[in-house]
């Protein structure tokens, strides 16, 4: 595939109990792997969190090798007790998560039983 | 440092204690080569060298020539190196008024070994990257074969040959040449028991070390064509990445030197680097294959009229072949006329082989579910939960489209597994989205979706395609998406078209859209109710202008 917008992530912790990861450039095949290398890096070095937004204002494209990445970022992201939020959804993106319908299960609450029966 | 000039020539000389106590050997000798005076340390060094001797009768050869050729020469006189017993001697003369002249005895071993060292060493090196480059070169198994014996050959042995571990029944594919020769190919059917070491080396554990045959018991399918009389040989493993790769035999000729220590070093870190080659090249080999195996059994199936409802599809892969086994269709038939044909179209999300199984999954799964295709929510909870693991986040986007023939028409049943919705082109041009959503499948514990049910007049289409076809990237500034939109256009201009034409049309126009860029599969599958004779299988949708 044609390279798409470079992607690079950045974390922070932004409260005491708050991650987030700014995500900018192309969720493609050939990237997206890169939010969950930033993740685990950074869920390894906070413990106690309780929330991670993803910043996905400016992701423009996400296929579904993309999507796979944000189901497996869910994935790390609940495994260690915390919450998804996805904040500033541009329209593609957002399109692609409700034609899936991941969009609600991406960021619902913690239901701890479901959870930890599929995460482990 | 003062020279006893006082003497007489031609007599032994008083040497002075300040030489006499000098850490490095001194000889004296004259034109004639006979010794006028040895300092302490010249006497220890050299024992046998008294003074009225000759040097040629008492000092070792090369002092002895290095002095005669002295006195033909000219100027202070070359630097002289050589050996006593395993000190390595620089000897330094200096010429005197009388004709005498003083041969300093410079012990430079260390230096010398140090330099030697240094030399094998960058030769080593060179040689091993030599051969890291020359094998890195090929990933084909039998070149890889080929390149070891060249350079083992070259190298290493008056001749070589690399046996792979069984393969074909028993059978030992081989590769062997002589030095300067062609290599050759063979399959032998031996007895590796008959060379010790062999059997070990081939299974690769326990791991053994090289091992020294003796020449006389070498079983004659190892005594390389056209050679001599075999001086040594030697068995070396070849070890790979957790898999045998093989064993490395080097042959030397009777009159060559036996292998030395740092050869044998050499010898083993060459096969080391051969044997991981020729592994890699073995994995590529297999996973080439499987993946072909796999491949063979993905291909999508061809696609035709059925049941009088005309399906037509496209399948372009990506040319990148880490990215095979991403699209998918099947078409099932029904097997009678009034009963329902199934339809999946779908996109599995993922790279190379584990795309392809998992593709291999979802339609085995699929067509065992077939009988439960009246209700697609439940054939999609079954399959999400056949399909849910814990490892990663592999998932599939489909859409199943149940077909029957209704009248003049076409009955459907769409069902959209996080999938793009099928596109409905009616008679009058309008393009519809055919009004389905659901989840996608194998990634969440839970499944929604809703099935939507339409009808297709004569002529009217409906198009299931995969993302490659709207996220082909490229037009005019070759970063633009081929998008929703102009696809809606393009097929807003298939009206009334055959199924044939209508994925022809489209393929191509995503394709042109490409241009030379790289791109995903691309999948259409058309479903097209046939243009009816009848006036009445218009069946109320469009203005029925096609029968005009």
């Amino acid at each position: 595939m044609t390279a798409g917008e470079r992607l690079t992530c950045t974390w922070a912790v932004v409260g005491r109990r708050t991650g987030r990861l700014t995500i900018v450039g192309d969720l493609d095949h050939d990237q997206a792997d890169e939010i969950n290398r930033v993740l685990a890096e950074g869920l390894a070095a906070h413990h106690g969190l309780r929330a991670v937004h993803l910043d996905c204002a400016e992701v423009a494209f996400c296929d579904s090798y993309g999507l796979a990445a944000l189901l497996m970022a869910h994935r790390h992201i609940r495994a260690v007790g915390a919450r998804l939020h996805l904040d500033n959804l541009q329209p593609g993106l957002s399109r692609l998560l409700e034609l899936t319908h991941t969009l609600e299960f991406l960021t619902a609450e913690a239901a701890p039983s479901r959870a930890e029966k599929f995460d482990t | 440092m003062t020279e006893p000039e006082h003497a007489p020539r031609g007599s032994v000389l008083e040497i002075d204690t300040r030489i006499d106590t000098a850490p490095y050997a001194a000889v004296v000798a004259d034109a004639a080569g006979i010794v006028q005076a040895l300092n302490r340390a010249a006497r220890t060094l050299l024992p046998a060298v008294r003074v009225g001797e000759t040097l040629t009768a008492t000092a070792p050869a090369w002092l002895a020539a290095s002095h005669a050729n002295l006195a033909h020469a000219a100027g202070p006189g070359p630097v002289d190196q050589g050996w006593v017993e395993r000190r390595s001697l620089e000897g330094h003369p200096v010429r005197h008024d009388d004709g005498t002249v003083t041969w300093w005895l410079v012990d430079d071993t260390d230096a010398r070994l140090a330099r030697e060292a240094l030399r094998s060493e960058q030769a080593r090196t060179a040689f091993l990257t030599e051969v890291s480059t020359a094998l890195l070169g090929s990933l084909n198994l039998q070149r890889c074969m080929e390149i070891t014996v060249g350079l083992a050959t070259e190298h290493l042995g008056d001749a070589a040959m690399v046996i792979a571990p069984a393969a074909h029944g028993g059978r030992y594919p081989t590769v062997s040449g002589v030095r300067g020769g062609e290599v050759a190919h063979d399959v032998l059917d031996v007895d590796v028991e008959e060379v010790p070491g062999l059997p070990e080396a081939l299974q690769g554990f326990p791991p053994v070390p090289s091992r020294w045959l003796d020449p006389m018991s070498l079983p004659d399918w190892l005594r390389p064509t056209g050679f001599g009389e075999v001086g040594s040989i030697v068995v070396t493993p070849l070890p790979g990445h957790g898999v045998p790769a093989g064993a490395l035999i080097l042959v030397r000729g009777a009159g060559a030197a036996e292998f030395s220590e740092d050869e044998e070093v050499v010898a083993r870190l060459f096969a080391t680097r051969a044997g991981v080659a020729m592994s890699a090249a073995r994995l590529y080999d297999q996973q080439a294959s499987i993946t072909e195996t796999l491949m063979r059994d993905l291909l999508p199936p061809t696609v035709h009229r059925l049941s009088g409802v005309e399906f037509a599809a496209r399948y372009r892969p990506s040319q990148d072949g880490e990215r095979i086994g991403g699209d998918f269709y099947d078409v099932h038939p029904a097997s009678r006329d009034d009963e329902e044909s199934l339809v999946v179209l779908g996109d599995v999300c993922g790279k190379g082989l584990d795309a392809a199984v998992l593709t291999g999954k979802i339609r085995s799964t699929l067509h065992a579910l077939l009988p439960l295709a009246g209700d697609h929510l439940r054939m999609l909870k079954l399959l999400n939960g056949a399909l849910l693991n814990t490892h990663d986040a592999r998932f599939a986007t489909l859409v199943l489209a149940s077909v029957a023939r209704a009248g003049g028409g076409v009955r459907l049943r769409l069902t959209c597994g996080g999938h793009p919705a099928p596109l409905v082109v009616r008679a009058d041009g309008r393009v519809e989205e055919a009004p389905t959503r659901g989840t996608l499948i194998g990634a969440m514990p839970e499944v929604r979706a809703t099935t939507a049910e339409l009808t297709l007049g004569p002529g009217e289409t409906c198009l299931m395609y995969t993302d490659g076809i709207t996220e082909a990237k490229g037009g005019p500034f070759g970063d633009e998406l081929f998008g929703e939109r102009r696809l809606h256009r393009a097929l807003g201009e298939c009206a009334g078209m055959p199924a044939e034409a209508v994925v022809e049309r489209v393929q191509m126009l995503a394709s042109q859209w490409l241009g030379r860029g790289a791109h995903d599969d691309m999948a259409v599958l058309a479903i097209t109710a046939p243009r009816g004779q009848h006036l009445t299988a218009v069946g109320g949708h469009g203005r029925g202008r096609y029968t005009a």
